[in-house]
């Protein structure tokens, strides 16, 4: 790997650094006891189709671990009717419940092998990290936050990751038309009554009011000031969609930085061009699409879910 | 007080170690560059969350005698730079404008 | 702290909203920019700005804040006053710039 691409990889690195172990592992886990039979974590492996099994004490203290590797060697030596605690390993590498993504996966590339049990402080086992649990989160995190832009394009071509519902029709539409500051805001302001009459929680009404209010002002501030505003609301979730007529925004990746704007000053003593806007929409969102380009239209969908709360 | 007693009872980190010794004789709390330029004191300590180049320029020009910016907002490179060129004191800190005010009013600064 | 206690500290004057002043507020956040107040989650949270646009006004709305000081004196134009009106959020106005209003509630316990 040339250096550039590793500089690119932990840059990447920064995205999941919202992940730690706790929310990457299954916590549905199979674990034996060590006075348990060879013969009984056998079963466990071939029914649960898993590699490995913790071993716990009575409070489920983590004590060892058993793989396949060492059920073939008891089949070989014909132990199988002998106990756990007579074939397991007994220093386990384990992982703590708050370590963090990279710690993870420094401890996949260093140690080669495919599960590692999680613990907390008190050496109790709370889950189970697979090579397929860190493949999921990723691509979990991925959904959360996509941005589209030029580099994507060419990739990915047309692909979609936008809702196809507000193709046929919205629950609540707000054309922005806006001449000076004066007047932005005010879709927001009805999509915030809109979402409260159709009984939507305090706290996630909230989150999406800020996130529609910041995309609103991007619109006024940025993108000439017309565009719409729209959201379906349904099932316990809210859409929101946020779309303009151009310049766009050349690097999504860029403008997405805390702190990074193009504001003019007059934009700035007006309150605006901190540079937050689309940092804090990236917080308060549970999913976020962006898709823009040099000269393209901005579209930004954003998803809220109200059991996230 | 000076820049010292500043960064002692606010707690903050030095981003920039400016001339330290300079005295700080009021506070003022503004993130908006235009209107610090016409109402600030010189020698004020300057609470903001903006981290834009231009809060250099600004302080330098009205005498600021050091500026914390707030919220555990973080200055670029090129801002750390032109402060140091200014011999102008910056600090970080995490507390909020409206706490890192609080704080240093409750100490004297007026 | 209740409004009322905030209008004998910093000296504010109403100019949206008399008849609230006894609600109360748990916290302040002192900015003037918009985002940066948006990035706080927090409801009972007093609002110190030295801006007197409309979108102080939307921004106190869209986080469910009760209350805005408005800082240096400002005079509050009639169709951001009126716009507090219609969503219910209190105005006050006091001759203090924002370090001092700042520091003075502070110094009577009103915690960021
Ligand atoms: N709809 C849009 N059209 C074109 N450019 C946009 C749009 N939205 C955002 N941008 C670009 O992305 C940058 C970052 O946006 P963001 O909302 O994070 O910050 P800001 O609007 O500059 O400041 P703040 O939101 O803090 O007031 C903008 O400065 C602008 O260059
Ligand atoms: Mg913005």
């Amino acid at each position: 790997m040339s250096l550039e691409r590793s500089v690119e990889a932990l840059r990447y690195l920064e995205l999941f650094s919202n992940l730690d172990a706790s929310g990457i592992m299954s916590t549905t886990v199979h674990a034996l006891h060590p006075e348990d039979r060879v013969a009984a974590a056998r079963i466990l492996m071939r029914e649960k189709s898993i590699s490995g099994v913790p071993i716990v004490d009575a409070d489920f203290r983590l004590v060892g671990l058993i793989s396949v590797s060492k059920i073939i060697e008891a089949l070989a030596d014909g132990r199988l009717a002998d106990s756990v605690d007579s074939v397991m390993v007994r220093d386990v590498i384990s992982l703590h419940a708050h370590d963090t993504f990279e710690t993870i996966l420094s401890c996949f590339q260093r140690f080669k092998f495919g599960r590692f049990p999680v613990v907390e402080e008190d050496g109790k086992l709370v889950g189970m990290i697979t090579d397929t649990d860190v493949l999921s989160a990723i691509i979990r995190s991925f959904y959360s936050v996509y941005v589209h832009d030029q580099r994507r394009t060419m990739t990915l071509g047309s692909f979609s990751a936008l809702s196809k519902e507000f193709e046929n029709s919205a629950d609540f539409v707000y054309d922005i038309s806006c001449i000076g500051l004066e007047n932005a805001g005010e879709g927001s302001a009805r999509l915030k009554v809109f979402l409260q009459t159709k009984g939507f929680g305090e706290s996630v009404v909230r989150r999406a009011s800020v996130c529609a209010y910041e995309a609103e002002m991007n619109v006024c501030i940025h993108a000439g000031g017309q565009g719409s505003l729209r959201a379906i609301a349904r099932n316990g979730e809210i859409i929101v969609r946020v779309e303009d007529e151009g310049p766009g925004i050349e690097n999504i990746d860029l403008a997405m930085k805390e702190g990074w704007s193009t504001a003019t000053d007059a934009i700035r003593e007006m309150g605006f061009g901190a540079g937050m806007g689309l940092a804090n929409i990236r917080r308060f969102s549970d999913h976020l699409v962006i898709i823009s380009g040099k000269d393209k239209p901005t579209k930004l969908e954003m998803i809220f879910l109200a059991g996230k709360e | 007080m000076t820049v010292h007693d500043v960064i002692d009872s606010v707690g903050a980190d030095v981003a920039v170690d400016g001339d330290t010794t300079r005295l700080v004789t009021s506070g003022y709390t503004c993130d908006l560059l235009s209107e610090v330029i016409a109402k600030a004191a010189p020698g004020s300590a300057w609470a903001t969350i903006q981290t834009h180049v231009n809060v250099i320029a600004v302080a330098a020009m009205v005498g600021i005698s050091v500026v914390i910016v707030c919220e555990g907002r973080t200055c670029e490179s090129d801002v750390v730079e032109r402060a140091a060129k200014e011999h102008l004191t910056i600090l970080y800190s995490k507390d909020s404008a409206y706490v890192v005010s609080g704080k240093l009013y409750v100490l004297g600064l007026r | 702290m209740k409004l009322t206690e905030v209008l004998e500290i910093t000296g504010a004057t109403c100019v949206v909203g008399e008849q609230l002043a006894d609600i109360e507020v748990h916290h302040a956040f002192a900015s003037d920019l918009m985002s940066d107040v948006l990035a706080m989650s927090r409801p009972d949270t007093l609002l110190i700005t030295g801006l007197t646009t409309p979108q102080i006004i939307r921004t106190a709305q869209m986080l469910d804040l009760p209350a805005i000081l408005v800082v240096r004196g400002k005079d509050v134009p009639q169709y951001v006053a009126d716009l507090a009106r219609t969503t219910g959020i209190v105005v006050l106005t006091t001759h203090d710039i924002m370090y001092v209003a700042s520091g003075k509630l502070y110094a009577r316990g009103l915690s960021g």
